[in-house]
């Protein structure tokens, strides 16, 4: 079901009218861009798309991707390591479907982040910097977005149900920064039964998708909806319009955030959790031209704890949250989604990248879990001419530190752009990651 | 191959296939019955005393873990707490009916341990002094006395106790790595436990005042949760042995496994009805979590069991 109904915008006062405004200056203005906006069109590289599946809050390495099984004890954690698909790699026992498709993809075991705080480290993990007297930089995302142009379909579409962040607020690196948000991404959540919810569009209450066809009543709740923006003198309003209804009446456009239009054996492949069903979501994205789709595993997606297991931030029972949800969700969703990527043919033309802003503490820490760990962490990259089945890069024999160069957010953002044509000489141009190198052991 | 029957799905397999089965697991001479069929996230699942409702935690609302009873005869589903706003976790329930518990969240990660009388409607609280600490798997005692949980506190993770004013803890545990997830014997006289003191996650039991300790499961693979039939002949718990997550049967030494579940998808969090004849678990099944109710007649007939251990 697509929900642009039950406007939900909420504070600790409930909803209201004001709320709604303030919803609709932070709307994505990002596709349909004016021609002074876009800076035009590109060539794309092997990317044509990129899903990035965003594990906030600081997965574990060592318990995922990097397991340490000869480390002491209190470094290892309990559990136990399996063989992948490549010879003389493991992973975690929590991972066998993930397993048995390195020869898939390859791994990153060498990362590095350059703050331990999750509003920072998310940031620059999202956008390669930190924020300057400019302002902060752009996600890399808004970037795609900026050389991309759609006229149905947003160019940066991040699946939640709002910006990323913990209990202080967003993260100020989840969408245009100094660009301004009209490069903020697009954003859809997407729950477990796969019904879709667009917090931007839930304008006018009672709107549903089979009123949607009604065009004559849409047009009349959007013009009565632009009517009472217009009395606030509210200048982003018409690009909403625009876009909302670009959206709304294109039933190509719609279909493309509509599960439903899946076979139920393919949805059940997925998992009916929250970011199983995300992940089919960016795979339908990205088929349908979308050329940057990121899946979030954040605040909103499977919460066990409130304040606090922002995703993965697992600083009480790391081991049996992972064993009792995390790690099978992921197993389930993550895998199946490669598997279907690459059975549709749709690998060929898209980079998948799985990565949090940082690890966790190899030592257990006095309370039997682990916290953050900026200094190493792991990536998993797969399609749009990266090289399958590589390990790059090593960390030590505790997985403090990495032993081979650091790769740092930086990198992981030029080598996504480098591989959807976005050249040096463009990123220049754009201002954007100046200290960036391509990964060039990946491809 | 598709190994499981529920009411909904009647799947087809070739004749000999099935025959072969029967003889390897008794268990698939009758299929479990799905409880539940919203397929919405749970754990730990536990009956009541009376064996007519089952009490689990699920994630059912968004972003918030609740506990709902379940009425067995007639399906219907109440939340057991409908006003309270915090996450809700691994409730259980005291021999007598009067007490019972569960973990709750604080404004921190941390998990606390509600303890609930009935009979004088009031609540005690216990709080591990580390703000990230936490309350997980709570028992009670067969005596009424006392409850014992998984406790991550200063001095790592262990099996502790406190009394039912929620106070005089008691450490019953000092190892290293992961200890947790403790169950009493119907007797009281032990406790069944995973522990990771030895590198991966295995079963343990020890006397319930902490001595005598004996590793039940000895596996590469992970084996957790375990949970003492009502008549102590056996032990239920959850293993990766498998390569996924399977509900197994043993006995306290270790031996005369069997494999309950016997699915490519997940199984996990038994719980033992108190007829001792039945053990519900959480399964994924298409990829969907809901509630199954095993039948054991057949599987804890000792000479079945030696037969498939054999």
């Amino acid at each position: 079901m697509l929900d642009v109904g039950g406007f939900s915008t909420r504070t600790c006062h409930g909803h209201s009218r004001r709320a709604f405004l303030r919803t609709a200056s932070s709307l994505p203005l990002t596709w349909g861009l004016s021609p002074a906006l876009s800076t035009g069109a590109i060539n794309p590289g092997k990317a044509k798309s990129i899903l990035l599946v965003w594990l906030w809050g600081g997965p574990s390495h060592l318990d995922m991707f990097d397991p340490k099984p000869k480390a002491p004890l209190e470094y290892r954690g309990p559990f136990s390591t399996i063989s992948t698909a490549t010879p003389g790699l493991r992973f975690s026992e929590l991972l066998p479907k993930t397993a048995s498709l390195s020869n898939d993809f390859s791994l990153v075991r060498s990362h590095i982040n350059h703050s331990g705080d999750h509003l920072l480290a998310g940031s620059i993990g999202l956008t390669g910097g930190e924020e300057s007297l400019g302002g902060h930089p752009p996600n890399f995302g808004s970037i795609v977005a900026k050389k991309r142009i759609s006229e149905t379909l947003p160019p940066f579409v991040s699946l939640a149900d709002g910006p990323i962040g913990d209990g202080r607020g967003p993260m100020k690196g989840y969408g245009g920064g100094s660009w301004g948000k009209a490069f903020d991404p697009f954003m859809v959540h997407c729950s477990e039964q796969g019904s879709i919810q667009i917090p931007a569009l839930k304008l006018i209450d009672g709107l549903n998708l089979g009123r949607l066809d009604e065009r004559k009543t849409l047009l009349k709740d959007l013009d009565e909806l632009r009517r009472q923006v217009d009395a606030t003198n509210f200048g982003p309003w018409d690009n909403l319009y625009h876009q909302a209804y670009g959206l709304l009446t294109s039933s190509d456009a719609r279909k493309a955030f509509q599960l439903s239009e899946e076979s139920e054996a393919t949805r059940e492949s997925y998992g009916f959790t929250s970011f199983g069903q995300s992940c089919l979501l960016g795979r339908r994205l990205v088929e349908s031209g979308i050329p940057y789709v990121q899946v979030n595993w954040s605040q909103y997606v499977e919460v066990l704890y409130p304040f606090s297991d922002y995703g993965w931030d697992t600083h009480a029972d790391n081991f049996e949250l992972l064993a009792e949800w995390h790690l099978p969700i992921l197993d389930r969703a993550f895998s199946t989604l490669l598997r279907d990527l690459s059975n549709r043919g749709l690998l060929e033309t898209t980079l998948v990248v799985c990565i949090g802003e940082f690890g966790r503490t190899p030592r257990i820490n006095s309370i039997g879990s682990r916290d953050h760990w900026p200094q190493c962490y792991s990536s998993i990259w797969a399609g749009a001419g990266v090289q399958p089945g590589r390990t790059i890069g090593e960390s030590d024999r505790y997985g403090e530190h990495p032993i081979t160069d650091p790769v740092t957010p930086a990198t992981v953002g030029t080598t996504m752009l480098e591989l959807s044509g976005i050249s040096s000489r463009e990123r220049a141009e754009l201002k954007v990651l100046p200290e960036g190198r391509v990964l060039h052991e990946l491809l | 191959m598709f190994l499981y029957n529920d009411s909904r799905t009647k799947p087809t397999f070739p004749i000999a296939g099935l025959l072969m089965l029967i003889l390897v697991n008794p268990a698939l001479t009758s299929p479990p019955k799905q409880l539940t069929f919203d397929g919405k996230k749970k754990l730990s699942p536990i009956f009541t005393h009376s064996g007519k409702h089952l009490v689990f935690s699920t994630h059912s609302l968004p972003n918030r873990v609740t506990l709902e009873q379940l009425v067995l005869a007639t399906g219907k589903r109440t939340r057991l707490l409908p006003n309270e706003t915090a996450h809700q976790w691994d409730v259980t329930f005291s021999n007598d009916g009067r007490y019972w518990c569960y973990a709750r969240s604080a404004s921190s990660p941390q998990l606390q341990l509600v303890i609930r009388d009935t009979h004088e409607n009031t609540e005690a609280i216990f709080a591990t002094p580390e703000p990230r600490g936490t309350v997980r798997h709570p028992t009670f005692s067969p005596d009424n006395t006392h409850i014992v949980f998984g406790l991550s506190g200063p001095g790592g993770h262990q099996i502790a106790s406190v009394n039912l004013q929620g106070q005089k803890l008691r450490k019953l545990t000092a190892a290293p790595g992961i200890n947790t997830g403790p169950e009493y014997s119907f007797d009281g006289d032990k406790l069944v436990f995973t522990s990771s003191r030895t590198g991966n996650f295995e079963i343990y039991s020890m006397l319930a005042d902490g001595n005598k300790l004996q590793m039940i499961t000895n596996n590469p693979a992970m084996d957790l949760h375990p949970s003492w039939s009502p008549d102590g002949k056996w032990i239920a718990f959850t293993t990766l042995r498998d390569g996924n997550y399977e509900v197994y049967l043993m006995n306290e030494q270790g031996t005369n496994l069997v494999n309950v579940t016997n699915h490519h998808e997940r199984d996990q969090f038994s719980a033992w009805h108190p007829n001792g004849q039945h053990l519900v678990t959480v399964s994924e099944r298409k990829g969907r979590f809901d509630l199954y109710l095993h039948d054991l007649h057949s599987l804890t007939n000792m000479d079945a069991l030696r037969n498939v251990d054999k």
